[in-house]
């Protein structure tokens, strides 16, 4: 229980795959202008992130060695389209919504990472909880600035009105630039100094 | 290091292993996912025709209460006993579907036809309904349902400040089809601003292409209505 619960310190505190090793990036900047794209998005990628470690982790002694990268991918791939799949299925809107960033899960260097760095190495059960811990840390940062932004750029939290009307009337207008992918970026660069100054993703205190 | 026959035959049990899957889960999650495009596309329908419905249920009775459903021929006339979700591909060059909105207090009465639009953007097949007056000259509104271009660029043609410039817009100049000039930027900084503004909206900077096609898609489109229309107004007249 130990090894896990060190895992979940690292994935979530100290090696945090978006505030420290810089990974998945790209999506997170672009799906977060809502609170609920960031939670759907950040569900999707620790399924995937998860199974994809469990997996290739259960094949790791029988990988050949020439073709791995392409077994991975191709593990990766049929995972990231089953899961679009559900979406498409029981979450129709959110799926609309997230459009080619499920899609490119696929391309998430987390999940690759972990494949190649953690589950090649380790044995399934680790490699799953790994997956789990990433994942989630993933969906932390998301949730975080989809979060921020959704407040101060709609107004809104999981798309119920929070900002109370009469401030509107007093002037109060939502930032515009909340709504767009820069301002994610220097939201995405503020979380990562307060959890830096904090002793987080490799701060003063590891 | 494997040999070659290993890694070949790894490679194959896991193509086949991964496909069966795949295939599975398709099959087992395609009539769900069948139910919401089909939901969806009549959600497109009421909201370019200028309703808000909240939820599946909403949708699905006003679909069912205002909403009536026809296909037309290539000459304009209303083939009876066919449904627009019964046009199978091979007739969709010579069969339209259409759709009547009646009024609230009168189911007689038309308030706006919706068709469907498609049309080549950038990436993508773009996929849309327009609705229009009773004459079929006028914008009431225009939604996209299935579109693949750049999101936050040629993506914002689904948003709702995109779509609600083309509300009022005229389709036809007179009894001309002019369609609807999606423009480089903002409108009213072009030169044909001054005598064409009734067919003209602002575009979107950085997705020229994607605006090219609805022009296109907004000339073409309408053209195949347009006898439907015509006789509609001679009957009327």
């Amino acid at each position: 229980m130990s090894t896990i619960k060190r895992i979940f310190k690292n994935t979530m505190w100290i090696s945090n795959p978006i505030a420290y090793q810089v990974l998945g990036v790209c999506s997170a900047l672009a799906v977060t202008v809502q609170l609920e794209n960031g939670l759907v998005m950040g569900a999707a990628l620790t399924i995937v992130v998860a199974f994809s470690n469990l997996l290739i982790s259960l094949m790791r002694n029988f990988i050949p060695h020439r073709i791995r990268i392409i077994i991975e991918l191709v593990i990766i791939s049929a995972l990231v389209i089953i899961v679009d799949q559900f979406l498409q299925a029981y979450l129709f809107d959110v799926s609309r919504r997230l459009s080619v960033f499920v899609g490119l899960i696929i391309t998430n260097c987390i999940v690759m990472g972990r494949a190649e760095a953690f589950a090649m190495a380790n044995g399934p059960w680790l490699s799953f909880w790994d997956g789990i811990g990433n994942g989630l840390g993933y969906a932390v940062v998301l949730v975080l600035v989809g979060g921020i932004r959704e407040i101060f750029g709609s107004g809104s939290l999981l798309g119920i009105q929070i900002v109370p009307e009469f401030l509107y009337s007093a002037g109060y207008v939502n930032n515009g630039l909340m709504v767009l992918p820069p301002f994610a970026f220097i939201l995405l660069g503020l979380i990562v100094w307060i959890a830096k100054t904090l002793g987080g993703a490799h701060g003063e205190e590891s | 290091m494997q040999s070659n026959r290993y890694t070949i035959a790894f490679a194959f049990t896991v193509c086949v292993i991964l496909s069966v899957l795949l295939s599975a889960t398709y099959m087992s999650l395609k009539d769900r996912q069948e139910l919401n495009r089909k939901l969806d596309r009549q959600k497109n329908i009421l909201i370019a025709a200028g309703f808000s419905p909240e939820n599946a249920d909403d949708v699905g009775k006003l679909f069912l209460t205002r909403v009536k459903p026809m296909v037309l021929s290539l000459g304009g006339n209303v083939v009876l006993g066919k449904l627009p979700e019964q046009i199978i591909s091979e007739e969709s060059q010579n069969l339209f579907p259409l759709f009547r909105i009646s009024k609230a207090d009168n189911e007689e009465e038309t308030e706006s036809f919706v068709y469907p639009i498609e049309g080549k953007g950038l990436w993508s097949t773009m996929y849309g309904y327009l609705a229009v007056d009773p004459n079929g000259k006028i914008v009431k509104g225009i939604t996209f349902y299935k579109q693949g271009e750049t999101p936050g660029l040629g993506g914002e043609i689904e948003k709702e400040w995109f779509r609600k410039n083309f509300i009022g817009k005229k389709l036809y100049d007179g009894d001309k089809l002019v369609g609807i000039n999606v423009a480089k930027g903002k409108a009213r900084d072009q030169a044909a601003y001054k005598t064409k503004s009734q067919h003209m909206v602002d575009g979107i900077s950085g997705a020229t292409l994607t605006c090219n096609g609805i022009t296109k898609m907004l000339k073409i489109n309408p053209k195949k209505y347009g006898l439907f229309f015509r006789q509609l107004r001679r009957i009327e007249l």
